[in-house]
């Protein structure tokens, strides 16, 4: 099931992205649904395996740049056709689904012969590509200064209204699972998870950055949700409160909202950039444990420690986290809510 | 005291209110504006999605370093909510 929803996620968001730019440029809303999806399939398959089955590696969150940039292109190709009225007609007495999808025939053989041509001829994987230009900026660096950069990327890209787990941190996932089977290894050979060489294992979809981001830049906000008297907040803290115990943060970031919102960003990126430098450090000390199980993403913070260390301690870093991440929002959220209550009046 | 934390809170909004052009004026591109909505149109399958990541997490095993489930009744069903 899992596989199936969230691991096809960008099979999903590049039907719907195209959709919507399709009807922003007021076209069939349909025909650029599906030119979306069959561009992202060529452009990222390049054909079946020998046994007849495919590689699902980018349908899933390490594929959503990816996806973007191909439901923008092959909607705009549908646009530039439909611009310069290139395209087969029907006579009028034809059904309109029949006639709308034979005006399609065109851009989509476009579109999917530039998207074959760069995938298949010129075998050039824009996925792939994309994770071995981070390989040297990543594998070289695994220090305190890598994690908050990426955090801070990430939080950035999220506070655009753009998905920043998916479309920047899911590109280090290969790092991160490289680094847990690394100390896993070493775990089955008898050292102790507090000796482990590396802190940021499981980078991507889990690890020491999923325990501090989060819980700093989300948890105080659904905290302040629930104590504040706007109805409308409170119903939102409510609703986005349970989803957010799970690390499921877009109910909040894009529901409050968080993107795009002046008053919120700044502490929303630097809460979880400063409690991820704070946590690296206390993790890296000799007394606390490091990741070596890979735990799904969706755990909750405060088991996510103890069950992938083995470790109880490393509560106390989702608990600085939590501190941090309320210490930045203090001086913010009260402005935003004066702003709010000014909009009502 | 509180005079100063007024003006704080003043010079700080009529900040933001600059930022807040801008802003407006990038989230209102179209591009933008699809993807935003596009992703916020996969929402339904990714929270039901996360459903069934939150059982797996419940019943699986191998999460962890007990070799025990959290709720031990949903350990057969376990590679069903994941696969």
């Amino acid at each position: 099931m899992n596989t199936l929803t969230l691991s096809f996620m960008s099979l999903y968001a590049s039907f719907t992205m195209a959709t919507y730019y399709g009807a922003s440029l007021d076209l069939d809303k349909l025909s650029s649904g599906t030119i979306g999806i069959a561009t992202f399939l060529v452009f990222t398959l390049g054909g079946l395996d020998k046994s007849g089955g495919i590689e699902i590696t980018a349908f899933s969150s390490n594929g959503l740049f990816v996806a973007i940039i191909t439901s923008i292109f092959s909607v705009r190709v549908l646009w530039i056709f439909k611009k310069y009225n290139i395209g087969i007609k029907m006579p009028a007495s034809v059904p309109p689904a029949i006639g709308k999808s034979f005006s399609a025939l065109l851009p989509v053989l476009a579109s999917i012969i530039v998207a074959w041509f760069i995938r298949s001829i010129c075998n050039f994987d824009l996925v792939t590509f994309l994770n071995t230009v981070c390989q040297p900026f990543v594998s070289s660096s695994e220090n305190i200064w890598t994690a908050m950069l990426v955090v801070f990327i990430t939080l950035l890209l999220w506070s655009c209204g753009l998905h920043g787990d998916g479309i920047f941190l899911g590109l280090f996932t290969p790092f991160g699972l490289q680094w847990l089977d690394q100390n896993a290894k070493l775990v089955a050979k008898g050292v102790s998870s507090t000796q482990l060489p590396h802190v940021l294992a499981g980078l991507g979809n889990t690890g020491l950055i999923r325990m501090t981001v989060w819980t700093a830049a989300v948890w105080p906000l659904v905290i302040f949700m629930l104590i504040s008297k706007n109805k409308f907040l409170k119903k939102l803290g409510v609703t986005a409160g349970i989803p957010a115990i799970f690390t499921i943060v877009e109910p909040v970031i894009y529901g409050l909202p968080i993107a795009l919102n002046p008053y919120l960003i700044i502490p929303f990126v630097f809460s979880g950039t400063i409690s991820t430098g704070v946590g690296y450090l206390l993790m890296s000390s000799p007394w606390m444990g490091k990741f070596f199980v890979a735990i799904p993403w969706a755990t909750p913070q405060f088991l996510l420690g103890p069950l992938g260390t083995g470790d109880i301690k490393t509560i106390l870093i989702v608990i600085i986290s939590f501190v941090i991440g309320l210490l930045c929002y203090l001086p913010f959220w009260p402005i935003y809510v004066k702003s709010l209550e000014k909009k009502a009046e | 005291m509180p005079s100063i934390k007024m003006k704080f809170f003043d010079t700080m909004e009529n900040k933001m209110q600059k930022i807040t052009g801008p802003m407006a004026r990038f989230s209102n591109l179209k591009v933008v504006q699809a993807i935003v909505n596009g992703l916020m149109g996969t929402m339904p399958i990714i929270l039901s999605g996360a459903f069934f990541m939150i059982l797996y997490v419940l019943g699986s095993p191998s999460i962890g370093t007990s070799g025990k489930a959290l709720i031990p009744f949903l350990t057969p069903l376990a590679s069903n909510f994941y696969g």
